[in-house]
């Protein structure tokens, strides 16, 4: 299987190359591109800084192994540009994976195989949108990751491949946990992969099921603080997950 | 779905709701004492929401996906400011609902308006707003 990771800085190249080392069965390339109204030399300076980052802080150097083999490439135009198209129709792969933190166009997708997967911190389709895990932990409701097919709209996509419930965090702070739900992606990643590998069957995403939902006021943020600091289980008791 | 909040979290919100009222409603005084001096006491005229028979749904992806943004940076001017108003007014109704992501615009527009401002927009939003956290300090407990 031959997966493309649509990466926003080289420090995320090296965070997903870590989890995926010593995959057999799997090629991962790693395409980094320019974001759109971003000049060449903010891109240029900003990877830089993430390069040396990743091989400095977090001694990493699986980015200049990628570069020797051909398996991270930088395009100089953002990701839907028709060049960066090209490039990925060149690798032909059968699935890309998501962490670019861009709404991704329909050419884009159509030349990634069987789409893009996206880690969503929500459950789906109840949870879209922003400050999902803060508006889930409100409400109650179950915590965790969905992976999904991405579409062009906001977590609209039809196909989701499964839901991963997230049951301990580490510390009481909330924005400790929302960083902690981010990490889990490459992990989750790799086990949504297995499960298309195995022929899992995807559950449909019916938007009419759930909500579209918008940054949190301050108000509620802190409401959320404040019952995760009392210990995280203590409000999160929607789910049997928990 | 209220319902489905858990107790510390019903609790800590009732403690938030309750400083911000206080909040506002300090506001409030204060305008209303500001205006005095001047004469021109009395709340404003409600915005009518007759005109405007559009989707709360839509109305609060506008607000919050077209409008917000600018008024966090500042840049939010006087005829996108009583745009953002009407809009508000369109989802009153909702906010007074379970589904908690309208009133949660209102909490988000108080936070970033401008209070050096229109004093009569504010004053508007902040009628509204003190109504509005009155109802849902009424039924979070239950």
């Amino acid at each position: 299987m031959k997966v493309v990771v649509y990466c926003d800085t080289f420090r995320h190249v090296t965070r997903f190359a870590r989890e995926f080392s010593g995959e057999a069965n799997r090629e991962f390339y790693y395409l980094v591109a320019r974001r759109r109204n971003e000049s060449m030399l903010t891109f240029t300076a900003r990877q830089l800084v993430h390069a040396a980052y990743a091989i400095i802080v977090d001694r990493n150097i699986a980015l200049c192994r990628l570069w020797k083999t051909g398996r991270l490439i930088t395009c100089l135009g953002p990701l839907d540009a028709p060049e960066s198209i090209d490039t990925v129709r060149r690798l032909a792969p059968d699935v890309g994976l998501h962490s670019s933190g861009v709404i991704y166009r329909k050419s884009l997708i159509a030349v990634s195989g069987m789409g893009i997967l996206n880690a969503h911190i929500g459950l789906l389709p109840e949870f879209r949108g922003r400050s999902v895990f803060e508006w889930s932990y409100l409400y109650g409701r179950p915590i965790g990751v969905t992976v999904f097919f991405v579409d062009e709209g906001i977590d609209t996509g039809r196909r989701l491949v499964s839901f991963f419930p997230v049951k301990k965090f580490t510390g009481r702070v909330f924005a400790d946990a929302k960083k902690q739900m981010f990490a889990l992606a490459p992990a989750l990643y790799r086990q949504a992969l297995n499960c298309i590998q195995e022929n899992q069957k995807c559950d449909e995403n019916d938007v009419s099921m759930g909500k579209r939902y918008y940054v949190m006021s301050s108000l509620f943020l802190q409401a959320v603080e404040r019952a995760f600091a009392q210990g995280p289980d203590t409000a999160a008791n929607g789910s049997d997950d928990l | 779905v209220l319902n489905s909040i858990p107790l510390v979290m019903k609790r800590e919100l009732i403690t938030g709701l309750r400083d911000r009222l206080q909040d506002v409603s300090r506001a409030l005084n204060s305008e209303a004492a500001s205006a005095e001096c001047v004469g021109a006491g009395g709340l404003p005229q409600p915005v009518t929401v007759d005109a405007w028979p559009v989707d709360p749904a839509e109305c609060l992806r506008v607000l919050m996906v077209v409008l917000l943004p600018p008024l966090k940076r500042g840049k939010l001017d006087s005829r996108t400011s009583a745009e953002a108003l009407r809009l508000l007014s369109c989802i009153v109704e909702a906010a007074h609902s379970d589904d908690l992501r309208f009133f949660d615009a209102f909490n988000n527009f108080w936070e970033h308006w401008p209070a050096a401002g229109d004093a009569g927009s504010r004053r508007q939003l902040a009628v509204i707003y003190a109504a509005l956290i009155s109802h849902h300090l009424k039924r979070l407990p239950a």
